[in-house]
């Protein structure tokens, strides 16, 4: 119990890390003077002190939905795969439960850019309805692929399930459900390829811009909400799709853990840096892959029994 | 000629949690509506024939309380007569219904031997001695599922639906295609079985059709009300999905896992009563206050309609099928069934039931983004006309009707396992395995597949109240400042003007599916002394026709044209070709004679058809001209 | 493992058909048939056939890494444009090529009592799979490519059907292969000058 709430606690301080972590690495293979680690702290904590300006166009939902934002991610970390096996978890909660709660707090997040009556924010919504409806078949195809090769839907059995049961066997359909959460993890948390998270621009911006309007306390609670999604599916990968070192002690687990995460974002900077920014329109073929990526996972496994 | 067993008891119980709510608020609306004792007299009667469906238990009685239902909510459509579109509505419904009502009238003089007094149970052997069941099953779709809705018969709803007044709407939407459903289970379950495979997939294929269908259309759609009827067209199809389940795993001799599927259905049924009547009603305030359907014309209204608003928030995300709301727990369920699946031993069928796991999938998304649309623009930003900006919230009945259609669908989420119980109860009258022992411990719904997973709606709604009420609580200990102001938008002004429509907002959704919407696009622009670029005026129209309406009934429409044009030239001929075809009728008639009653050979058969060939070139066409 | 070989040999084949640059496609090309020859090594060792050896062995090293090199060599020299945009919609593309893959099975299912019948109807997928790279590109070099890779698949699917195939045969395609590019390499000469 005390690792469990120790591990969320670690879950939730650590997301902002991991944000500036990828963003340092972009600007160090850049040439850049990198920036400190602990930037998306001092961001927040200066949110934190700011006065929240609300539009006055706005209504309720301004006030509301940056708290139904984060909630159900705060929610989601609540089943996230124990870190170590000795561990307690939440181990009933499926995937499928976990898919609607990221859906939640997207919603209100489009909601927000409508709010205010500025474009800005319709484009952001508009595009992010957009991508996640073509994310959402893609996710829940890998889904049930996942759920058939750990032979459990619940999000935490199926992590201790293939560390146990790690699938020799289904080596093909494991590997192209990986291959399709990667680019869900690229589209969902608007990295490059996708979305830009630095940029202002509106040719660009997705996410950005339904935040604009939002301002010190709100603006903190979304950007917490979008650290901590990051966390959320960088967890889920490298429990799913790297599942080691959960034998360990808690604090090397725990180690263990972490630096895993760090190689993803290492990745995930890498691939930034090299890539350029799809149009919006070209997005639907990188999110193609993905879906086909995820049928042919379950083909493979029926088909191949790989 | 009436049954009160555990399925017809819980449809009743069904109307009630329908038609209660509803009272309220048509007795609101009713200041909306001139011809007021017509549509009240209309209303009871098409509220109790629906009973009567539900409870009839002979075809006579059965199929007479289905006409009745059809004809009142035809004249329901026509309370405000009015309005050429409303006309062409009805005449439209009246059309399509009783196109189903042929196709029930024959399917039950098959099954009943031509005595229409026979009782339900006695159908069953008469059914199972019939030579081609198929026909009857396609009897039963053509017959129920047309008054569903359901691809490709569903071209009606979007037209019939919100031209009637909005409680009506809600009835016709929330409650009627559902009694349509019950029909449709009811003659499966207690005539039709055991089925084949065929009928299961084809189900399925229907609903996964059907749902993906009508959520694009509803994206497309401007006009409220056309909206949500679009989506009572997904809905069906995601029910069908289930049924679609069940069939198959009970013609895999899998019980159990079909009990689960036809209960994820009924569940569906009912939340989708629940949430789509929720919709249409707080959509009616809408309407009531800003006398207009126009979506474009909305916005801003939860300042001044907060209560309106709310309920349609509730109800937009009980349909996006967003945790822990009761259409979440429903869809959650038809996943399940989906994913059970993987115990088929048929690897061709298991290995294509992912497209229908994706079809729901992909619906759901674009539920979402739909949801977020009318939501977003009706509700949110500022009111985009002087209709909107003089809306004030609705009366109290109007308002009661609502909160009581809210509680329905709380109670539906909070309540689901006992609901749950019942619908197994009512399956259980069919012979179904119960499975409610597996499935429900302690307010959690667990999945019967052994890859399958656990919700329990109570404690999603406990978490988030939890974290939402921290998170309120430490922003009281902050103490934060807030300061109402205008905020930067990139330097422009904010007007209703620069905001997103609706027709902005569905754009890149609308661009991706565009070979299938094929839109009419009008784009009109005063340039400003030959700059491409800087313009006066400007507007943007897209208009779109329904794919299945454009192909389907216009190319129908088309060869009934062509076929009575050629009858017209036939009738109106000169003599002596008048006399040319009463030879070759008298001919034919000749020769189909000896064919049917003497002998069949096929040497004379193509002997004959040429001769009668070349008499019908020689004497009736003729040369041409 | 033969098993993750043929998927990984599916997934390049499939991320082809979705590619809309020349590159990346002979990319994708030498990695398919790098996993069809590490499949036929698999193969090899099971069967523990000589013949398979060769076979394995020459894929890798002449389909694998020599014909993408050769292939880009030629692109370089006359100027091929890399943009090459595939014909069929990629809304239809998501259906089409998991439905192909089905229903390759479905119909295969009943005529088949083999052991090994799933392989086979995989690899008569990737056979039409490669039929619709050739059919959704109208670049000679596309074309070329769903060409090659239609006889990658006839190789599974000689491997996989008859455990091994008589080597004779698959040397003489692979002669055939080379005869094919030396005569596309003459025709992009015609044509170019």
């Amino acid at each position: 119990m005390i690792y469990t709430l120790i591990h969320i606690a670690v879950m939730v301080i650590l997301a902002p890390l991991f944000l500036s972590l990828i963003k340092a690495i972009k600007m160090w293979l850049l040439f850049k003077k990198p920036l400190p680690l602990l930037q998306g702290y001092n961001d927040l904590a200066k949110l934190l002190r700011k006065e929240v300006i609300i539009s006055q166009e706005a209504s309720q939902i301004t006030r509301i939905a940056p708290y139904l934002v984060l909630a159900p991610l705060l929610t989601a970390l609540l089943f996230m795969p124990p870190v170590t096996k000795g561990e307690w978890y939440i181990g009933f909660v499926d995937a499928f439960t976990l898919t609607g709660l990221l859906a939640l707090s997207t919603f209100f997040l489009m909601l927000i850019g409508l709010d205010s009556a500025s474009a800005f924010g319709g484009i952001g919504s508009s595009r992010e309805a957009f991508i996640s409806a073509l994310v959402e078949p893609g996710m829940i195809l890998v889904i049930f692929a996942l759920s058939l090769i750990a032979k459990n839907l619940g999000i935490a059995e199926a992590a201790i399930h293939l560390n146990t049961h790690f699938p020799t066997h289904h080596l093909a359909s494991y590997t192209f459900a990986a291959i399709a959460f990667f680019i869900l993890i690229l589209a969902e948390n608007g990295r490059i390829p996708i979305d830009n998270p630095e940029t202002h621009l509106e040719l660009t911006m997705v996410h950005e811009a339904m935040v604009l309007d939002l301002s010190g306390w709100y603006l903190a609670l979304v950007e917490a909400a979008s650290a901590i999604k990051y966390m959320i599916f960088a967890t889920l990968f490298v429990s799913f799709f790297s599942p080691f070192g959960i034998g360990a002690p808690f604090l090397i687990a725990l180690a263990i853990y972490l630096a895993k995460i760090a190689f993803l974002s290492l990745i995930i900077a890498l691939i930034e840096v090299n890539t350029a920014k799809l149009r919006l329109f070209k997005v639907p073929n990188l999110l193609g892959i993905a879906i086909i990526f995820a049928f042919l996972s379950l083909i493979s496994y029926y088909m191949l029994g790989a | 000629m009436f049954t009160f067993d555990p399925f017809a008891l819980l449809f009743l119980f069904f109307l009630l949690l329908g038609v209660l709510p509803n009272l309220f608020y048509a007795y609101g609306y009713l200041d909306h509506i001139q011809r007021k004792w017509h549509f009240w007299i209309h209303y009871v009667a098409f509220v109790l024939s629906m009973g009567g469906v539900v409870v009839s238990y002979t075809p006579l009685s059965f199929l007479f309380f289905w006409e009745i239902m059809s004809l009142s909510s035809w004249q329901l459509i026509l309370t405000d007569p009015k309005e050429e579109s409303t006309q062409k509505a009805a005449r439209f419904y009246f059309f399509m219904t009783h196109f189903g009502f042929v196709f029930l009238l024959l399917f039950f003089l098959l099954v009943s031997n031509g005595s229409l007094t026979l009782s339900f149970d006695k159908l069953h052997a008469i059914a199972q001695n019939f030579a081609y069941p198929s026909l009857l099953f396609f009897l039963l779709i053509l017959g129920f599922l047309s008054k569903a809705g359901v691809v490709p018969l569903h071209v009606w709803l979007p037209y019939a639906h919100p031209a009637a007044p909005s409680a009506v709407s809600a009835l016709m939407s929330g409650v009627m295609l559902k009694i349509a459903l019950y029909g449709f289970m009811r003659m499966l379950l207690e005539v039709l079985y055991p089925w084949p495979l065929e009928w299961g997939i084809l189900i399925l294929v229907l609903g996964a059709l059907s749902s993906l269908i009508g959520v694009l259309y509803a994206l497309a759609e401007h006009d409220i009300k056309a909206l949500l009827a679009n989506h009572s067209i997904e809905n069906i199809g995601i029910i069908l999905l289930g049924i679609g389940m069940g069939m198959i795993f009970l013609a895999l001799k899998l019980p159990m896992l079909a009990t689960f599927a036809f209960l994820a259905a009924l569940y569906h049924i009912f939340n989708h009563m629940s949430f789509k009547s929720l919709l249409f009603l707080s959509a009616g305030s809408v309407l009531h206050q800003t006398h207009t359907k126009n979506i474009e014309r909305y916005g801003g209204l939860i300042k001044s309609m907060p209560l309106t608003a709310w309920s349609f928030l509730l109800a937009a995300l009980s349909i996006s099928a967003l945790p822990p709301t009761n259409g979440f727990l429903s869809e959650w369920m038809i996943f399940q069934s989906l994913l059970g699946s993987s115990s088929i031993a048929n690897m061709a069928l298991k290995i294509s039931l992912p497209f229908a796991v994706f079809a729901l999938a992909l619906t759901g998304g674009l539920a979402i983004a739909c949801f977020v649309k009318a939501f977003g623009i009706t509700f949110l930003g500022l009111h985009r006309s002087a209709n909107a900006k003089h809306a004030t919230e609705v009366n109290a009945f109007m308002r009661t009707g609502m909160l009581l259609m809210g509680a329905v669908v709380v109670g539906l989420m909070l309540f689901a396992p006992w609901f749950l119980r019942r619908f197994d109860a009512a399956l259980a009258s069919f012979g179904l395995p119960s499975i409610s022992q597996k499935i429900l411990f302690s307010w959690s719904i667990h999945s019967l597949t052994h890859n399958g997973g656990v919700v329990s709606p109570l404690f999603l709604l406990a978490m988030l109240i939890f974290f939402s009420a921290g998170l309120v609580l430490l922003a009281k200990r902050l103490r934060i400042r807030k300061r109402i102001f205008h905020t930067w938008a990139c330097g422009y002004r904010t007007t209703p003007r620069t905001q997103y429509s609706a027709t902005g907002f569905a754009g890149p959704i609308r661009r991706f599916f565009e070979w299938l919407y094929r839109p009419d696009v009008h784009f009109h622009k005063k340039t400003l002394a030959g700059h491409t670029t800087k313009f006066s005026t400007a507007l943007y129209d897209v208009h779109i026709r329904p794919l299945f309406e454009r192909s389907l009934y216009d190319g129908t429409k088309k060869l009934l044209n062509r076929l009575s044009y050629f009858i017209y030239r036939f009738a109106h001929f000169e003599q002596n070709r008048y006399a040319a075809i009463i030879f070759n009728l008298t001919l034919s008639v000749l020769f189909g004679y000896r064919i049917v009653a003497h002998q069949f050979s096929w040497a004379t058969f193509a002997l004959e058809a040429i001769i009668l060939a070349f008499t019908i070139k020689i004497l009736v066409i003729g040369e041409k001209r | 493992m033969t098993n993750l070989f043929i998927g990984l040999f599916l997934s390049t084949l499939i991320t082809a058909l979705l590619t809309t640059r020349l590159y990346r496609l002979f990319l994708w090309y030498g990695l398919n048939s790098i996993f069809l020859g590490l499949a036929a090594l698999e193969q090899y060792k099971l069967l523990d056939d000589k013949a398979l050896l060769i076979s394995a062995l020459l894929t890798l090293l002449l389909k694998g890494l020599l014909l993408p090199y050769l292939f880009k060599l030629f692109a370089l020299k006359f100027h091929t444009e890399r943009n090459i945009p595939p014909k069929i919609r990629l809304q239809y593309a998501i259906l089409l090529i998991p439905a192909i893959l089905v229903f390759t099975f479905y119909l295969i299912n009943p005529i088949l009592h083999l052991p090994g019948k799933n392989y086979i109807s995989l690899s008569i997928a990737s056979l039409f799979l490669s039929l619709v790279l050739i059919i959704e590109h109208k670049a000679i070099f596309a074309k070329v490519i769903g060409f090659l890779m239609m006889e990658n698949a006839l190789f599974l699917l000689g491997m996989t059907a008859t455990e091994g195939m008589p080597m004779l045969i698959e040397l003489g395609i692979f002669f055939d292969l080379l005869m094919a590019v030396v005569v596309i390499n003459l025709l992009f000469e015609v044509e170019h000058a």
